[in-house]
């Protein structure tokens, strides 16, 4: 290289060497990425929660109710489960039944006489009566014990 | 020299609070996408050439020794009983027993398998008029909760029922060649999904689909009033792969 093309001195006005890394910097870039990971498991905990059954829990109840009758239409006395709960209840000799304080949001409702029983998938409101209307229970259906 | 060995340690807090916490979120995302951390840790240990989880250890019963009988637990502390290298249930004419395998479950890497039943046989054992077949629990949590695939040898008839709380709910059903009562049978139930489909002899005969049940164990049931006996059972999860 000749001496012409050697850098002049001005050109090393500000410094031989490049700033060292802002420490300051680096900490914001860190404290970013924690504050997302937070957010991001936050948001995560919150699915978990919507999709448990502790929310169905605070979301509110509602009640249900119907009559039973056979495959002649005449009204049978049966027991209602609901799916995934422990809640239960039985109708009159009238084939009427109502349950209260059942989770909303999606319910499989069970409906039995004797052993063979029919299952009705209903979206129940919080607060409200979801009204199955008339249910045919199968009641001489062979079932395979 | 004091505050430079403060900042050093800083960083490594940092680096380990990120680190828990990209794993706290693959946990949560695996959850929520219903993929088991187990499965996910098996995946990855198979393909880095591992075998920490065999899943066909505790899944597959070629009934050639006693052991293999003490994995299968009866709702009335009955064993199975082995005979010329098959495990056989007899029925006591009254109700049916039901044998279920609580380890085998366990080991399965998810709740989508494929359940083989190889050389079934069924007899009538007890000439009462009661049912006489052979059944599948899969997906139960006991033995009045779960899916049953059944076999009806006096009917003739092949069905796929819900039981909730011991109350039976019919989801599909088949009639079956009457002569199935007096050959081996060879069974395959898939369960993906909410989606079952039962195999007699390669052959799809059954289908159902319902999503009540997502996890449980399997078992095996012989109606009262016969007597079942069968070679083989093995179980093997069904991967993604498989059914694209």
């Amino acid at each position: 290289m000749s001496l012409e093309d050697s850098p002049s001195l001005e050109d090393f006005s500000d410094d031989f060497l490049s700033p060292p890394p802002d420490k300051v910097d680096k900490k914001r870039r860190f404290s970013l990425i924690l504050v997302s990971l937070v957010l991001l498991i936050v948001i995560l905990l919150g699915i978990n929660f919507a999709q448990s059954g502790a929310y169905a829990q605070l979301a509110g109840k509602g009640s249900l109710s119907g009559y039973a009758v056979n495959e002649s239409g005449d009204a049978i006395a049966v027991e209602i489960f609901i799916f995934g709960t422990d809640i239960t209840g039985l109708s009159g000799d009238d084939g009427y039944f109502e349950i209260k304080n059942v989770p909303s949001g999606e319910r499989s409702v069970i409906i039995a006489f004797g052993d063979i029983a029919t299952e009705k998938i209903v979206i129940l409101d919080a607060g409200g009566n979801t009204d199955l209307g008339t249910v045919t229970v199968p009641t001489e259906l062979e079932i395979d014990y | 020299m004091r505050k430079g060995k403060t900042l050093s340690g800083q960083g490594f807090v940092e680096y380990a609070l990120i680190l828990a916490g990209v794993a706290l979120a693959a946990i949560l995302i695996l959850n929520i996408s219903g993929v088991s951390v187990r499965e996910a840790y098996c995946k990855a240990v198979v393909s880095l050439g591992g075998n920490a989880c065999d899943e066909n250890k505790d899944c597959s019963f070629a009934f050639d020794s006693s052991s293999d009988l003490d994995a299968w637990e009866s709702n009335n502390d009955n064993k199975l009983s082995l005979e010329d290298g098959k495990a056989c249930i007899t029925g006591d004419g009254k109700s049916a027993q039901s044998y279920l395998n609580p380890s085998c479950s366990k080991s399965l890497l998810s709740d989508d398998y494929s359940i083989s039943l190889s050389d079934l046989t069924v007899d009538k054992e007890v000439d009462n008029n009661k049912n006489t077949g052979f059944d599948t629990w899969f997906r139960a949590k006991d033995d009045q909760n779960g899916y049953l695939f059944i076999y009806n040898s006096r009917t003739n008839y092949v069905r796929f029922w819900k039981i909730v709380n011991g109350k039976w709910i019919r989801l599909s059903e088949k009639k079956v060649p009457s002569n199935w009562g007096n050959q081996e049978l060879d069974f395959k139930i898939d369960v993906k999904g909410d989606t079952f489909i039962a195999y007699q002899d390669g052959e799809a005969i059954l289908q159902a689909r319902d999503g009540a049940y997502t996890e449980g164990q399997i078992g095996i049931r012989n109606k009262p009033s016969s007597k079942s006996c069968i070679g083989d059972i093995s179980v093997e999860n069904i991967s993604s792969e498989e059914t694209k």
